[in-house]
């Protein structure tokens, strides 16, 4: 697996709030994967592409997603520390991660191209959470998409995107 | 991601067909996107294309006339009226911009004026590595493949200027006054003669770029992609290469799609080519470019209305252009060309009062070269087109011709200079020798993006003064031919 350094310009990705996840899924593919140890620190989250949300109008779409990025959303984002990270709340500055994962890079299980790996199967984890499989590209300098899945005994479930963007 | 494709182009008008059809000819991988679909025209049965839309005719008239509307107390990317719709028009105080939407670009719509700068030595001192003489065999290649040729009497072509003025006393088309080649079929069958317009061609004898270039071109490989229209171009610096993701509206599946190459050639127009580059630039898909939106100019296009309502005439009927003409014995006379309500047989409209009168008036078009001396302007995502008449005297020097040509015919002729309009907008994005000058490099290329490339009107240095198609093919000829040599 090769992973390539790639300079991108600055990215808003607010512009990604209408799209669906089908959408999403084929700018995905097309982004490059991390360097290695590329995330660290804390990073700002923004969630859309929520399952079973597709069907809404995208301006409603794009108003639901810009409301969760106030106070009503308590998740702020994730930080990340070497092979480990977690999930921060209610505070930008991290100090109550949630939510905890391993970080290792490896080919994506939905389009077999390399992705920075997050996985929820963390003894720390409450049982429903590890399951969870989060997968991380590079959209632009300083901004990531990501997308969060969840293993079901059959298959593979997509359940939102998102993209984190670094404010340390 | 693995790069499926050589090179992409966006835009398939004069700009887009000719260097996907040089590209594909040389045997590269290319798709072509194009944000219209493919017309409804005899040359695109036979092409077997099969998702084809209607020309705005008959019933589909209103339909499908438009595709976008933008003015400044619109929301800043306009309203899209239709996909399918024909003309994208662009109102704004100083200059409105008219162009058009489908397969084929403006190739639709257009005239069918096939001529070279009506500027001497237009391509020379701009840059090293582009001059006239080696632009002219571009010229040639383009003016051949359409088939144009100048009207002549013996043609015996309905309501051409060579013969309507013969006897004027007021008026010359003779000789001495340089008929455009059109590459129309002129033989003699009267269906040659009507529908083949502003409103497009649905028959033969217009030649377009969708039968003439590109479908040899997809012959050779080329891959057309139709109703998928660009939304944002996104550079990556890799290790070894630079590419461009371009964001990308499936109108088909009403989805964003994505494509990557290394290269990609813009020719989405004047307009589009602005809106795309600018909005590039915002989303920080794309950074540098500061001369982006100089050099803007209308070509000194000034479109009147002349209200002859000659008795018995019909000038919806002949070559979408009758010809040119100039004022008999008035010197420096402009540049004029005139045109009868093609295709107005199928306009519905209520009683034939308006329709015949509309038959027996003409519209006037004063052309000259101005100084591109305007500007496009983007602001929280809205293009405006700023343009100083008085700084081109060309505009001035037509308005007084209109009016010499009231007086002389004894008929109105109606223009506003308060509201300038253009159908061949061009610059924006130009050539020059620096990136202080101008976008573009003598390859094309724009300055600081290796491997995104401008090839329709934006780029052209300055205004040719005669109707542009053959200089932009001509520009687009150079930049593919260039660019194919390092493929
Ligand atoms: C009514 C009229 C009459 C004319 N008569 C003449 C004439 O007789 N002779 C002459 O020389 N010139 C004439 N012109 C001008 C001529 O048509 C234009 O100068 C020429 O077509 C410009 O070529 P271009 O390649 O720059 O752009 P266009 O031909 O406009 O092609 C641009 C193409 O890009 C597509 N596009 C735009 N945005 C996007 C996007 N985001 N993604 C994908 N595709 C996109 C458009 O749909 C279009 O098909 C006329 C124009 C009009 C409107």
């Amino acid at each position: 697996m090769t992973v390539v350094a790639q300079t991108l310009g600055s990215f808003n990705p607010n512009s990604l709030l209408k799209h669906s996840q089908k959408e999403l899924d084929e700018l995905f593919k097309t982004l490059p994967a991390l360097t290695e140890g590329e995330l660290e620190g804390v990073y700002r989250g923004r969630l859309f592409a929520i399952m079973g949300l597709g069907i809404l109008p995208r301006f409603l779409r794009n108003l639901l997603y810009r409301l969760l990025q106030t106070f009503i959303n308590p998740w702020k984002g994730k930080r990340f520390d070497g092979d480990n990270g977690a999930n921060i709340w209610f505070s930008k500055r991290g100090t109550l991660p949630y939510g905890f994962y391993s970080i290792n890079s490896q080919d994506s299980a939905v389009d077999g191209e390399p992705v920075t790996h997050l996985s929820y199967d963390v003894d720390k984890n409450l049982r429903i959470l590890r399951p969870v499989r989060g997968e991380t590209r590079k959209l632009s300098d300083g901004v990531y998409l990501a997308r969060m899945n969840y293993q079901t005994r059959k298959k593979l479930v997509r359940v939102l995107y998102f993209t984190l963007d670094n404010i340390s | 991601m693995t790069n499926k494709y050589d090179v992409i182009v966006i835009g398939s008008g004069f700009g887009g067909s000719v260097s996907s059809y040089h590209l594909a000819k040389a045997g590269a991988k290319v798709l072509l996107l194009e944000r219209g679909p493919w017309r409804d025209t005899e040359p695109v049965r036979a092409m077997g294309i099969k998702k084809r839309s209607h020309l705005p005719a008959g019933s589909h008239f209103y339909t499908h006339i438009l595709n976008r509307f933008s003015a400044p107390w619109l929301p800043k990317s306009g309203v899209k009226v239709n996909t399918h719709g024909l003309f994208d028009i662009h109102y704004d105080r100083d200059m409105s911009v008219v162009c058009s939407s489908g397969v084929g670009g403006g190739s639709h719509v257009y005239s069918a004026m096939n001529i070279r700068p009506a500027v001497d030595a237009y391509w020379d001192n701009h840059v090293d590595g582009v001059s006239t003489d080696m632009m002219e065999p571009h010229y040639q290649w383009m003016i051949d493949k359409m088939g144009a040729r100048p009207p002549a009497l013996d043609d015996n072509i309905p309501n051409f200027t060579g013969k309507r003025y013969e006897d004027s006393p007021h008026f010359v088309a003779d000789e001495s006054v340089q008929q455009p080649a059109m590459s129309m079929d002129m033989s003699s069958n009267p269906e040659n003669f009507s529908n083949n317009s502003f409103f497009g061609c649905v028959g033969w004898s217009k030649a377009t770029l969708d039968k003439i270039l590109l479908s040899p071109a997809i012959n050779a490989g080329l891959e057309v992609k139709a109703l998928q229209e660009c939304l944002g171009i996104y550079r990556i610096d890799g290790p070894s290469a630079t590419s461009y993701r371009l964001e990308v509206m499936d109108h088909q599946t009403k989805r964003h799609t994505y494509y990557q190459a290394d290269r990609i050639i813009l020719a989405a127009g004047t307009l589009n080519t602005q809106r795309l580059l600018f909005r590039s630039r915002d989303n920080g898909g794309l950074s540098g470019m500061p001369s982006l939106g100089c050099n803007f100019g209308g070509n000194g296009d000034f479109p009147a209305y002349w209200g002859v309502n000659e008795k018995g005439a019909d000038f919806s009927i002949g070559t979408p252009s009758h010809g040119r003409f100039e004022l008999r014995d008035y010197p420096s006379c402009p540049n004029f060309t005139e045109y009868g309500m093609s295709g107005i047989d199928d306009v519905p409209l209520v009683g034939n009062a308006v329709r015949n009168r509309l038959k027996r008036d003409l519209v006037l078009v004063g052309m000259g070269a101005d100084r591109a001396n305007g500007a496009f302007t983007w602001k929280n995502g809205r293009l405006r087109t700023r343009y100083i008449q008085h700084n081109n005297p060309i505009i001035g020097a037509i308005a007084k011709a209109f009016e010499e040509i009231s007086r002389r015919s004894g008929k109105k002729v109606w223009f506003t200079n308060k509201r300038l309009l253009t159908v061949h907008p061009l610059g924006g994005a130009r050539l020059a020798s620096n990136q202080n000058d101008g976008v573009v490099n003598e390859q094309g290329e724009v300055y600081g993006n290796p491997g995104l490339f401008i090839a329709d009107a934006s780029a052209l240095p300055a205004a040719p003064g005669s109707p542009p198609s053959m200089t932009i093919a001509a520009w687009a000829c150079h930049v593919s031919q260039t660019l194919s040599n390092k493929i």
